[in-house]
Formats: C-alpha cells, sequence, structure tokens
C-alpha cells in the first residue's frame, strides 16, 4: 500500500517538473518570438523615419543660412498638444523609436497599450513626448524591458518619433512601485516613465527620466 | 546667398501697437464725422520702392466707443476681428488675405506707391469710414529684388497712447520679405498643420476639414485634413515664382486663424460655443474710458489625454510567468523524495 503511495507522488512530482519545463520552453519561446517582433518593426520604422528631423535639417548647413520664412519647423513646436503620429506596420501604429544604449535595446514604442500589444512592443501608457510627460509600459521580456533594473542613473536614454524628431533624456530615479500605485506612476514632473513588472509580477521597476535642456 | 530684409519690421510692430492696442486712456470718444486717412509709407531703406499697389479692405466698423461690427464679406469668414496683441492682429491679417485672394473680393481703395514710396487713402475723391482695415500690398520687383509686403491691420482712426488722443490720419511702414530674383527656378515647400482649440468639446470636431492652396489667389489644390492625416498636408515642388497661400473652407462653430511659422501655415480653429458669431462687446464702456475690444478668450488648456487607460485598479501586468516554474520544481522534487521514501519505507516492511 505504501509502495502504491510512493509511486503516486513520485509521480506528481515529476509532473511538476514537467510542468515547470514547459512553461520555461513556453516562456523562452515567447521571448524569442518578442524579439523577433520588434526585431522586425524596428527596421520597418528605421526606414521611415526620415534620417533628420525638420530642426536638424535647418541647422545641417550654416554656411547657408534659410530665409525665416523659408524655415522648417517641426510641427510638435508649433502644436506641443497635437497627437503623436503613428506610422502603421503589419497593423500596430507605431509612435517611433525608443534607444537604450547601456541596455543595448533599440525598440519600437506602440501608440496604444493593450495586452495583445504588450506582446508585439513596449506602449505608451499615456502622455506625449511633446509635453513631457510619455510614459512607456513594456513587458518584462529579454528583449523589451527585461533589462531595465539594470538601468542606472545618468544613464542616456532617446525616443525618436516617426517624424525624426528626437529627444534626449537622462535617467534620474530608478524605483519600484506597487502594481496598484496607478496615480504615482502618473505623477511627478517627469519627462518620460518608462516600467515593466519586477520577476515575481507583484510590483513594477519604474525608470524616471528627465529631458536634456 | 539670400540676404533677407526687415527694415520695417520694428516700425511696423511700434504702429501695431500704437494703432490697435487696448487703452482705458482718456483719449475720449472717436469723432465718427472726422475724415480719417492713411499713408503707406514702402521703403527698402532710403530707397522708395515705387509703383507698389497697395489694396485696402474695410474689414469693421467701429462706434464711438472702439467696438467693431464686421463688414460684409468679412462677417461671413468666422474669423475673430479683436486681437489682443500685435501677434493676433497679424494673424488675422493673414487668415483674412486668404479669403481676400480666394473670393476676389473687390477692395474698398488701391493706389500705387509714388517716387517717394508712398500712397494715400483714399485716393481721388474717394473718403474713407472709421473702422477696421485690412491691407495688402502685391509683390513687387525692382533693383533685381523681389519685395512681398506683409499684410497687415490697421484701425482709422488709430489711437496714440502716449499722447492719449485719437489720431486720424495715420501713416503706416508695412513689413516686407525681400529676397534677389534667382537665378535657376527655385521650388519650396509649404505645409499645413490643424491646430484645434476646444478644450472639452474634442468629440464635437468634424471628422475632416478642407484646405485651399491658392496660387496668386487662385485655388492650385484642395486637400482634406482628417485625424487620419494627422491634420496636416505638406506640398513639395512649388514654383517660388508664385504666391502660395492657404485658407480653410468656412467651418460652422469655430472661428479660424491662419498663421505662418517658417514653411507651415498653422490653421487654429477655436470652438465657440454657439454657431452664431458671438456679440463682439456685450457692454458698451463709458465713453470716458474708450476701450478697443480685447479680443478672443485665453486660450484653452488642454493637456494631450491619454487614449487608453488601465481598466482596472492595477497597472499593466508585464511580466512572463515565471515564478511558478521554481515553486513547481520544488514542490515536484520534494514529492518525489516524498515518494521514494514512502517506496523505501515500504521495501523495509517486507
Amino acid at each position: 500500500m505504501k509502495s502504491k503511495k510512493g509511486n503516486v507522488l513520485i509521480l506528481t512530482g515529476l509532473l511538476l517538473i514537467a510542468a515547470a519545463f514547459f512553461l520555461t520552453v513556453y516562456n523562452l519561446y515567447d521571448d524569442r518570438r518578442a524579439q523577433q517582433s520588434v526585431s522586425s518593426a524596428v527596421t520597418e520604422l528605421e526606414a521611415y523615419i526620415p534620417e533628420e528631423s525638420a530642426a536638424e535639417k535647418v541647422s545641417a548647413v550654416p554656411s547657408e543660412p534659410v530665409p525665416e520664412d523659408e524655415i522648417e519647423i517641426p510641427d510638435y513646436i508649433l502644436n506641443p498638444e497635437m497627437d503623436m503620429p503613428v506610422e502603421e506596420i503589419d497593423g500596430a501604429a507605431y509612435i517611433g523609436l525608443l534607444e537604450i544604449p547601456a541596455c543595448d535595446l533599440k525598440l519600437p514604442v506602440l501608440g496604444a497599450w493593450s495586452y495583445p500589444n504588450l506582446k508585439i512592443a513596449p506602449c505608451r501608457y499615456e502622455g506625449s513626448a511633446y509635453l513631457d510627460n510619455l510614459i512607456i509600459a513594456g513587458h518584462n521580456y529579454t528583449s523589451h524591458f527585461g533589462k531595465l533594473q539594470e538601468l542606472a542613473e545618468g544613464e542616456r536614454v532617446t525616443f525618436t518619433d516617426v517624424d525624426g524628431n528626437i529627444f534626449y533624456y537622462t535617467v534620474a530615479v530608478r524605483e519600484i512601485l506597487e502594481s496598484t500605485a496607478i496615480e504615482e506612476m502618473e505623477s511627478g514632473d517627469w519627462d518620460l516613465t518608462l516600467f515593466t513588472c519586477t520577476l515575481n509580477g507583484q510590483s513594477r521597476v519604474t525608470i524616471r527620466c528627465l529631458r536634456d535642456q | 546667398m539670400k540676404m533677407r530684409k526687415r527694415l520695417a519690421a520694428v516700425l511696423l510692430s511700434v504702429w501695431m501697437l500704437l494703432m490697435l492696442m487696448p487703452s482705458v486712456s482718456a483719449a475720449g470718444s472717436i469723432d465718427l464725422e472726422h475724415d480719417v486717412s492713411l499713408t503707406v509709407s514702402y521703403r527698402d531703406g532710403k530707397t522708395p520702392l515705387t509703383g507698389v499697389q497697395f489694396d485696402i479692405y474695410y474689414v469693421a466698423e467701429v462706434d464711438a466707443y472702439g467696438n467693431f461690427t464686421p463688414t460684409d464679406p468679412f462677417a461671413q469668414f468666422h474669423v475673430n476681428i479683436t486681437g489682443k496683441n500685435d501677434a493676433a492682429w497679424k494673424a488675422l491679417a493673414s487668415t483674412l488675405e486668404g479669403y481676400v485672394l480666394r473670393d476676389g473680393v473687390t477692395p474698398t481703395d488701391s493706389g500705387k506707391t509714388g517716387v517717394y514710396g508712398t500712397v494715400s487713402f483714399p485716393t481721388g475723391k474717394k473718403s474713407l469710414r472709421a473702422g477696421l482695415y485690412l491691407v495688402l500690398g502685391q509683390r513687387h520687383v525692382q533693383d533685381g529684388r523681389i519685395y512681398e509686403a506683409a499684410p497687415f491691420m490697421v484701425m482709422l482712426p488709430a489711437l496714440d497712447a502716449k499722447e492719449n488722443a485719437w489720431v486720424y490720419d495715420v501713416t503706416a511702414v508695412p513689413k516686407y520679405d525681400s529676397d534677389p530674383i534667382p537665378t535657376e527656378p527655385v521650388t519650396v515647400t509649404r505645409k499645413v498643420l490643424k491646430v484645434w482649440e476646444d478644450d472639452g468639446h474634442k468629440n464635437e470636431r468634424p471628422k475632416r476639414i478642407v484646405v485651399q492652396l491658392l496660387r496668386d489667389g487662385k485655388v492650385w489644390d484642395t486637400v482634406t485634413l482628417t485625424a487620419a492625416n494627422n491634420w496636416r498636408y505638406t506640398w513639395t515642388g512649388l514654383d517660388s515664382g508664385h504666391r502660395w497661400t492657404v485658407v480653410e473652407k468656412e467651418l460652422d462653430g469655430y472661428t479660424v486663424e491662419v498663421t505662418r511659422e517658417g514653411i507651415t501655415y498653422v490653421i487654429t480653429n477655436t470652438y465657440t460655443e454657439e454657431d452664431e458669431p458671438e456679440p463682439i462687446v456685450p457692454d458698451k464702456p463709458s465713453p470716458d474710458t474708450p476701450d478697443i475690444p480685447t479680443g478672443p478668450p485665453s486660450e484653452p488648456d488642454y493637456p494631450a489625454k491619454p487614449e487608453s487607460k488601465p481598466s482596472g485598479p492595477k497597472l499593466p501586468q508585464t511580466g512572463q510567468l515565471w515564478w511558478p516554474v521554481p515553486a513547481l520544481t520544488a514542490a515536484g522534487l520534494l514529492l518525489i523524495i516524498w515518494g521514494l521514501l514512502r517506496r523505501r519505507g515500504a521495501g523495509n516492511e517486507k
């Protein structure tokens, strides 16, 4: 009788370990899928985004001053409240590219967050780069925001919108917020915020950035 | 290399303030029976710009207290004719210029600058009524340069703030842009960008607006702006030898303002509570304190709102399901060890 019960216990134990194994395999597969997802979007976005923004075009030829009425002023300066323009790739609407050199990351950013979108790429949680209150949420896939916790204060972050305007930031604060801290996440005078889940999924690694003047 | 000349900018700016800024000074009421006149002095430094046609348009009547009432056809253009500052008057002139050119509005008076670069209105035996005028100067070529006079608004009579007196004979010095005549064909780019000032009424926006690009006053292209094209459009490869202007087709429930910033025409539509034009000045000031109306309400403040918000009380769950892996592994190992111990115990009993 004891032997039979022992066999049941061993079998159950093996099943649990098998479940852990399959979950690990699934997670690794999902991580790889997520990496491929952002990789192809980055390639297409880079091809779409103009290399030089309007402002850079103007300043690039200092020897030939552009007449005042022929200067191209970026639209977001003329109207900071404008919606961030999007570029659609495979049915997903992207607002730009996020680069974090310290984490060796170059990621596309989707215009609106949803759980299906978060599986594709980091998403705008709310705000606008033009109003200096952009908040970006990302899955903690290794290829998405999984390395955020390694990001130290003083590291550089850039965001390039689909018009080619580049916004430069410096990491000012790294903090851990509870999953219910919605108000805290949205408050504070931060120009850019990035967040993702901690490994246990209970809290959020939150990176606060200030825009370089 | 192109050279810019803006010699008259400061002068005009001073004039605009002199003529149009509101005042609560005791200059007294306007004598509507007094003759008014306008002299335009158009010079490039000391060089008079001669033979340049200027057209003036009677945009609004003024009463003795400085309140405006738009005239026909300007009442139909959905513009706010009560500029609160220099920039607002400049924007009004720019906006009205487009409509005047598009609709071929007949000028109230026209004249060409003489040998001294001046032209005085009224011309001939005409007379001018007190009120708000739009002044447009035509493109002019002289000494190898092209001159483009900026449109401007002028009130007749003008208020001299220093002297606290109404000036019935006004002299204006137009601002202008000047470029050498290009030796080769030059193309330019023009953009249009829509701005909505409709705090709290975003959902009432029309789904589309129609914008026309005018070439020398004639409709050259018509485009539709929508949220899908981010309410903006770019025209490229336009011949610089023409005058390009942008107008928006009139929109009920909104006032329109067109300003040019570099190559971009910014069209601002401001929501009005009622379709009917608001009374410009609901309350008349006392005759002792004449007050030119100060114009549109202060700019609404509408921060960009997120299009999506978390539906629940938590921030988005952005983690992979890793925590069960060690838990399942540990539990599985414990069960296996337990099972092995049970089997060993059963073997020993046998």
